[in-house]
């Protein structure tokens, strides 16, 4: 496997960029989390991550097109690299494959 | 988003934001927070709370992401880093004048920092112990010579009614104070002994360095402090060594248990050795239960403070069993105070031999004198850089118009001030332990700074540091920044004067300077008066032995006779200072009774310390009826209890047994400080073999060589340290010496202060010059003379240094003379003339400094003044 280098954190909004296919900036993303999740996160957060990710290349991003909506201020809109997608699916197969080795006894019920 | 132009998020926050934020990025992020916004309003959410979660938010986003790089590290720090450096040069082009501010802003934080360090001294007393806001000190009031009075100190035996006899107690602790000689190889220490209960130390946790507390009962033991360990044994370990002590005239031989650890100088019990209770007893055979010992400690109980009451009460009780013992003091009832409520050195109505805070004069004078000498140092900065910034304009004029912002120009003058500053804190933290060494030492205080706890220094030390820059540095700043760069260089600008603000500082200035010089001079007059003081008995010539052990005066005594020119006699005790000796007893007169203090000493003694007798005769030599019933009263003695009557004659009770008064004698000063007992005193006659004092008078020969024979003498006889002193030496205490030292004080503030002046007088009239010099040209060219220009020119200076002479020497007469009022009972009081001589002094320099820096433009072609370049 690769090496992969990405937190926790990273890879949930890396997950909800993908969701949010064409819409993915910061406010839609902080709402998708906090109706996702139901917790509370401050935008600063989720700017500081975004940036992150790009410059390790998993998302990409460009300026929309200007609307009146924000007083006529354009929006970042990122969307995943191939790179981003092929590491989700990694990830998401490893967490699979562990899963499935846990035998039904020893989860015990909450 | 109907109404957004109605509805709009705070325009202070989009500002704070679009500073901090890259640009390239600005436009996204300031989108994204609006939107936040609207979204919020749109919720149905109050204005205030969309505002606040904005602001929120701006402050938030303040990450790596969007801070400007350019901004924060490229750009301001060459940018700074010019600052300081121009900074640094203008200090040293104008060193001498820098020098004079930083020297007195120094002075002034030194004195700042001592007067902080008192205020923490006060502050954190006692908070070295912990857990002690449940325990209280045992009071007992008296109530003497028409005032009440704590005492710190309880009989013997409350001990065990504290202990075991009072219900809600949960812990008792006792201390008393002892004098004793430690005796370790061939040397002698005397020193200040606490005896304290075995519980002492669970009450008052006080940490060891080494050694245990198990054998504290068990075994006679000593506990050193870490000085006291040092003192004695050096670098060794202390811990298992033997050491006598010698208390009165037992012997103990003691172990050394324990080393305590370093117990800063503001707790209560600042002890340098304790040793037990126990221990005490067993060597001095004293009955701790017996009411009639007259032995007594002080107690500190841990209680609840719902109890207190209920315990007052039942002390209460056993009044009447203490004053049966002890009729000279009575106690009118007993008072519990919580431990850490501040107790202040007021000797004359709290008596305890434990440490006080230190009382409330001391923090007033020097709080006045640090705050007065901290403002003429701040202004004075302040004065000599408008002054510099008036050669500097086109400096400011060519930095403007190079693009340089105001509020740049503003932080460069604001460093500038800033650095002077440093250097002045760097002196101020160089004097502060000695200066607060030196003047704590005059009040018998002392203790080094590192008593107070460093956080609240730092913080008081930023705090000034930015407090002083802020003073002495936006004055000038202010008047820098506004120039307009065209108005500079066209040289239309107009210097503003010297104001009504710089003149008011002039004057305090002035006032300031003149009062502590009057203050010094007053004082060294004042150290001549002590030492001339006549106490009211011979102190010249008088040499005084004391003996712990009685033994030896008879020996000592004939030997002494033996040596020519010398006469001898003794006493039980001895006028030293008086406020401190003598023994208290029980006077009846007619149906009242009251507490005398008495002197008790052989029949020849009057004779010899010559005390005169006003009225009446002196003791008869070798009469036995004498003995038994005479007595010699003080003048004050007469004043406070027979009034108009004649005293000789009249039959009082002392202790007791029927005297009659025979003589009286004027008083005697016995102490000169203000706090000072002027009680009644009275001598019995006493014919007895052996005396605790032996008083030697040197009627001729050589007093140095008659002193070495005395200290051979002792130590034939004596295996105890030599233990004796000319009188004059202990008269009046370290009084002179003390006057000796506030003179000091003062006359080095008044040279601060007036260096300060000067500076500050001179750099102002080179500001009225430079704003004048074109008048001064075209006065020239209209035929002006010298002095009509001299006149012109320095009228308003005249006109301030007269006001500041009048107020300055009023102040100092009246500085001066409450401040010896204040310290002292007996001074030479400050005289108005030698305050008025001192202002028309101190004018009469300035005057002189105003007039030599008008002499050069004023002599100068009017030509150069007029071209001005």
């Amino acid at each position: 496997m690769r090496d992969i280098k990405l937190g926790n954190f990273e890879e949930l909004v890396l997950l909800l960029v993908g969701g949010l296919y064409d819409q993915a900036y910061s406010v839609n993303i902080v709402q998708e989390y906090e109706k996702q999740t139901g917790k509370k996160i401050n935008v600063s957060a989720i700017h500081t991550v975004l940036y992150r990710l790009e410059e390790k290349g998993f998302l990409e991003s460009k300026l929309s097109e200007s609307t009146s909506a924000r007083g006529g201020k354009r929006k970042r809109l990122f969307y995943l690299t191939p790179y981003a997608s092929s590491a989700l699916d990694e990830l998401a197969s490893l967490r699979e494959r562990l899963r499935f080795k846990i035998s039904k006894q020893q989860i015990k019920p909450a | 988003m109907a109404n957004k132009g109605l509805y709009n998020p705070p325009k202070l926050a989009i500002r704070l934001f679009r500073w901090y934020c890259r640009p390239d990025r600005l436009e996204e992020l300031e989108g994204d927070l609006e939107e936040f916004f609207y979204l919020r309003k749109d919720q149905g959410e109050p204005l205030w709370k969309a505002q606040l979660f904005y602001w929120w938010n701006v402050l938030r986003c303040y990450r790596t992401y969007s801070k400007s790089k350019t901004q924060n590290s490229m750009a301001f720090y060459p940018l700074f880093k010019s600052y300081f450096k121009l900074a640094l040069r203008h200090s040293w082009k104008n060193k001498w004048s820098v020098l004079i501010n930083v020297l007195g802003l120094g002075v002034a934080l030194s004195m700042c920092i001592f007067v902080y360090s008192i205020y923490a001294f006060n502050h954190e007393f006692d908070t070295f112990y912990e857990n002690v806001d449940d325990v209280y000190r045992v009071h007992a009031k008296t109530f003497e010579n028409g005032a009440e009075r704590l005492n710190e100190l309880s009989p013997g035996p409350l001990d065990y009614v504290l202990r075991n006899e009072i219900t809600g107690i949960s812990g008792v602790a006792s201390l008393r104070h002892e004098g004793g000689t430690i005796h370790i190889n061939n040397d002698f220490f005397q020193s200040p002994i606490g005896v304290v209960s075995p519980d002492f130390f669970q009450l008052f946790e006080t940490p060891l360095w080494y050694g245990s507390y198990a054998d504290f009962e068990n075994q006679p033991s000593i506990y050193l402090s870490r000085d006291a360990a040092k003192r004695y044994f050096g670098d060794e370990v202390a811990l298992g060594e033997k050491l006598e002590l010698f208390l009165s005239t037992n012997k103990v031989e003691l172990i050394v248990a324990g080393v305590l650890e370093d117990v800063p100088s503001n707790v209560s019990f600042d002890f340098p050795v304790f040793i037990s209770e126990k221990t005490f007893i067993n060597a001095t055979k004293k009955d701790k239960n017996d009411w009639d010992s007259k032995y007594y400690m002080a107690h500190y109980i841990k209680t609840d403070e719902a109890n207190l009451s209920s315990i007052e009460k039942r002390l209460d009780e056993y009044l009447p069993q203490q004053n049966e013992s002890r009729k000279e003091m009575k106690f009118t009832s007993f008072e519990l105070t919580p431990f850490l409520s501040p107790i202040h050195r007021q000797s004359a109505y709290y008596r305890s031999n434990t440490v006080q805070r230190i009382g409330p004069e001391p923090l007033i004078i020097f709080t006045v004198l640090a705050a007065m000498i901290f403002l003429v140092a701040c202004f004075n900065l302040a004065n000599s850089s408008i002054a510099m910034i008036a050669n500097r304009l086109k400096e400011i004029g060519i930095r403007k118009t190079l693009g340089s912002e105001n509020h740049k120009i503003l932080l460069q003058f604001l460093m500038e001030m800033g650095v002077i500053c440093f250097f002045a804190l760097v002196i101020g933290l160089a004097m502060v332990n000695s200066v607060s060494g030196f003047v704590l030492g005059l009040f018998g205080a002392s203790f080094p700074i590192q008593d107070v706890h460093l956080d609240g220094i730092i913080v008081f030390l930023v705090l000034f540091l930015a407090l002083t820059t802020l003073i002495a540095g936006v004055m000038p700043a202010l008047y820098a920044w506004r120039f307009q760069p065209i108005a500079i260089m066209r040289k239309s600008v107009k210097l503003r004067g010297v104001g009504w603000i710089n003149k008011t500082l002039t004057i305090a200035q002035y006032t300031f300077s003149i009062s502590v010089l009057s203050a010094a001079i007053s004082f060294s007059n004042n150290v001549q008066f002590l030492e001339d003081l006549d106490p009211g008995y011979a102190d010249e010539s008088v040499y005084v032995l004391q003996f712990t052990d009685k033994s030896n005066f008879i020996p000592i005594k004939q030997e002494l006779d033996q040596i020519a020119g010398v006469t001898t006699t003794g006493s039980v005790n001895h006028i030293q200072s008086v406020g401190r000796s003598g023994q208290n007893m029980l006077l009846e007169i007619d149906t009242s009774s009251y507490q005398l203090r008495t002197f008790t000493v052989d029949e020849s003694y009057p004779e010899l310390m010559e005390i005169p007798i006003t009225s009446g005769r002196t003791f008869l030599k070798n009469s036995d009826a004498e003995t038994e019933r005479s007595m010699i009263v003080t003048q004050r003695f007469v004043d406070e209890y027979f009034e108009s009557r004649d005293p000789i004659g009249a039959m009082v009770k002392v202790d007791g047994k029927k005297r009659s008064i025979i003589g009286v004698t004027p008083n005697f000063i016995q102490d000169v400080y203000q706090d000072a007992e002027d009680r009644p005193l009275a001598f019995l006659p006493k014919n007895e073999a052996s005396y605790r004092y032996l008083i030697a008078k040197i009627e001729h020969g050589n007093k140095t060589e008659i002193e070495s024979q005395i200290k051979s003498i002792w130590s034939k006889h004596v295996d105890m340290p030599f233990n004796g002193n000319w009188q004059k030496d202990i008269a009046l205490g370290t009084a002179a010496e003390d006057s000796e030292n506030l003179k000091i004080i003062f006359f080095w503030m008044a040279v601060l202060g007036c260096l300060l002046s000067v500076a500050g007088i001179f750099s102002l009239s080179k500001l009225n010059i430079a704003k004048r010099v074109k008048e001064i040209s075209i006065r020239k060219v209209l035929g002006s003379s010298l002095r009509q220009l001299l006149l012109t020119i320095n009228k308003s200076f005249v006109i301030t240094l007269s006001i500041s002479v009048a107020i300055g020497s009023v102040f100092g007469y009246l500085i001066s003379d409450q401040t010896l009022g204040m310290v002292y009972r007996y001074y030479e009081s400050a005289s108005p003339a030698i305050s008025l001589m001192t202002g028309l002094f101190i004018g009469i320099v300035a005057l002189a400094i105003i007039i030599s820096s008008v002499l050069a433009p004023a002599k100068a072609n009017p030509v150069s003044g007029l071209r001005q370049e």
